[in-house]
């Protein structure tokens, strides 16, 4: 008997050693496991985005028209001096914010509008959170195509609801009216966002309600001081994303008011003509590569400055943990 | 208490069914003038005599089946990489945390804060560099590279996921890429979902990338759609928008189809995912 549990400690010695061993090996494996994965990022990382990234921060400071490789002039901030100067990138740039500064709010607060109403339970509310996602799988293409058809000026759906309330037809993709409508379209999307919102108010421990309940807050009261600042971080999320993507409006606008046929380096008119619709004019059809660059560097420059600055502004409204 | 219950339900109901309606008009409507004569002007009402025959117009009048064809060959190299390559990634970034995993992660990061433009364009010149121009090895490049926020999900979702199983299956002597398919791929089903629902349907609707470096014979739907110009053989003056509300109708359908298949894991995933945030 005793000669038993000697043998058996023996072997379980044995054992914890090689598990120790082996556990060095681990070490050992995980260091050879993330390399051997990581070599194809590292290198097809290094040739499909640190090579073009860098070759593009140089081009933007030479001439380069997509033919002069050999003769490349060095053009120093000239390019970039050019941006300022040019009659319609600065206005461009002003006509995105102008669209952002109103869809980002309004498509703000119906997204979280529609995750309040829709993080709570009853009975078919799954199938409205399908509904107000739907929008947001359909591709812009297609978006596209579909609201040309509702803009129409004969008997369009929106010229349709004008007469029936007595006002007159207008041309919804003409000059006075296409920004509208074009944020119309971009807000039909809004629900996309809010299925992040709902997975994190439902996140929410349910004591903080139930605590709320003991001391008598009133439904309106738990809504504006539990569940919004507790979810503050996904809707700082939410807003800098759209910030960022308004900012980087380009296919709507083409897609929308452009002339079909001529892909996307048709021309949308003046309203909704926005900043990268001028960069791709310039690179795609003027063929100026360098100055386009330079113009997309200064786009990233703002989206840079935005981003800090609502970091910044995040400890006055946005609640975060602290451990 | 149950009256006042009842009327709160009644309330919810009637305003999401309001809201409901404003998301749902616009894809009615377009299904509606789908079906309208293409001689008779726009309707809000099904037509008494739906004609089935726009959307056999919109697939016979353009190439269209080409087009479907080259969408689901980009569409299926994507999605074979985003699951399956960004899914290794991610478990690099999230399991196997040796010297160098932080910076690379803080690469690939640093990667999502830069305008889609400021990449494709230099891209652009680099690939007809490469001489690799209207072919869809594009893809394959950039798949190798990884989708930021693909693997950035993966992360967050394996990273919740307890060591000692990985740990325990070592010591019984799997190797790493057993554990990554057998152990891991399995775990990660609804993670995986959400993966591919979003790369799938951001490929499908991409017509940047395609636009950029493919010609009009590799075109796929996204970009093909936009440019194509309907026109009836026997009367080409005729304005044929109920037939592109057709063809707009059909390529939004893989899309959707998608996006009900993979709808339990979407919120399931997403519960998760917003965990750490």
């Amino acid at each position: 008997m005793k000669n038993l549990t000697k043998k058996a400690s023996a072997s379980e010695t044995k054992r914890v050693l090689k598990v120790k061993k082996r556990g060095t090996g681990l070490e050992k494996a995980r260091y050879r496991a993330f390399y051997a994965i990581m070599a194809p990022f590292i290198f097809f990382f290094l040739l499909t985005k640190g090579y073009p990234l860098v070759w593009g921060l140089y081009i933007s400071f030479t001439n380069f028209t997509g033919f002069n490789l050999d003769n490349l002039t060095f053009v120093g901030l000239s390019n970039f001096k050019r941006v300022f100067a040019d009659n319609e990138a600065m206005p461009s740039i002003l006509r995105v914010i102008g669209i952002g500064v109103i869809t980002v709010p309004v498509g703000t607060v119906i997204c979280v509008t529609i995750s309040l109403i829709l993080s709570n339970t009853f009975r078919g509310v799954s199938v409205f959170r399908t509904l107000f996602y739907l929008p947001s799988v359909i591709p812009a293409v297609a978006i596209a195509l579909m609201w040309k058809g509702i803009y129409a000026y004969d008997g369009g759906l929106f010229n349709f609801v004008r007469e029936l309330f007595g006002a007159e037809a207008v041309n919804w993709l003409g000059y006075d009216y296409v920004k509208r409508a074009l944020m119309i379209m971009m807000l039909w999307t809004a629900g996309g966002g809010a299925l992040t919102i709902i997975a994190a108010i439902k996140g929410i421990p349910e004591d903080l309600y139930e605590a709320a309940d003991i001391e008598g807050v009133g439904p309106v009261a738990k809504t504006f001081k539990i569940t919004l600042p507790l979810v503050s971080n996904m809707i700082y999320m939410h807003i800098t994303t759209s910030i960022i993507g308004t900012l980087q409006l380009f296919a709507q606008p083409v897609l929308l008011a452009g002339a079909s046929g001529e892909g996307l380096t048709s021309v949308p008119i003046r309203p909704v003509y926005t900043y990268l619709v001028h960069v791709y004019q310039q690179i795609f059809v003027n063929m100026r590569f360098g100055y386009g660059m330079a113009m997309v560097w200064v786009i990233f420059a703002i989206i840079m400055t935005i981003t800090f600055v609502l970091e910044g502004t995040k400890k006055y409204w946005v609640y975060t943990e602290t451990n | 208490m149950e009256k006042k219950k009842r009327i709160t339900y009644i309330i919810w109901f009637a305003v999401c069914t309001l809201i409901s309606i404003i998301f749902i008009v616009p894809l009615y409507y377009t299904f509606v003038n789908s079906l309208r004569s293409i001689y008779s002007l726009p309707t809000i009402a099904l037509t008494q005599k739906p004609e089935w025959i726009n959307y056999k117009y919109a697939v016979t009048l353009i190439p269209f089946l080409r087009y479907l064809k080259n969408s689901c060959i980009i569409v299926s190299i994507t999605v074979f990489f985003g699951i399956t390559i960004d899914f290794f990634y991610g478990f690099a970034f999230a399991k196997l945390k040796v010297k160098g995993n932080k910076f690379l992660f803080m690469l690939l990061l640093s990667c999502m804060m830069i305008p889609g433009f400021a990449l494709q364009i230099p891209q652009y010149i680099a690939f007809s560099n490469f001489g690799i121009k209207d072919t869809y090895w594009i893809w394959f490049l950039t798949c190798m590279a990884g989708a930021p926020g693909i693997v950035f999900l993966y992360k967050q979702y394996i990273e919740s996921i307890p060591s000692e199983i990985e740990e325990a299956a070592f010591i019984d002597g799997c190797g790493f890429f057993r554990i990554i398919t057998q152990i891991y791929m399995p775990i990660c089903k609804s993670i995986l979902a959400v993966g591919l629902f979003r790369v799938f349907v951001g490929e499908w609707g991409n017509y940047m990338t395609p636009y950029m470096f493919l010609t009009e014979k590799k075109y796929p739907l996204s970009i093909a759609l936009f440019n194509a110009s309907y026109t009836l053989p026997s009367d080409p003056t005729a304005n044929l928008d109920p037939i592109k509300c057709a063809a707009a109708l059909l390529y939004a359908i893989p899309s959707i189809c998608v996006f009900f298949l993979c709808q339990k894991q979407l919120v399931a995933g997403l519960t998760a995912g917003s965990v750490k945030g």
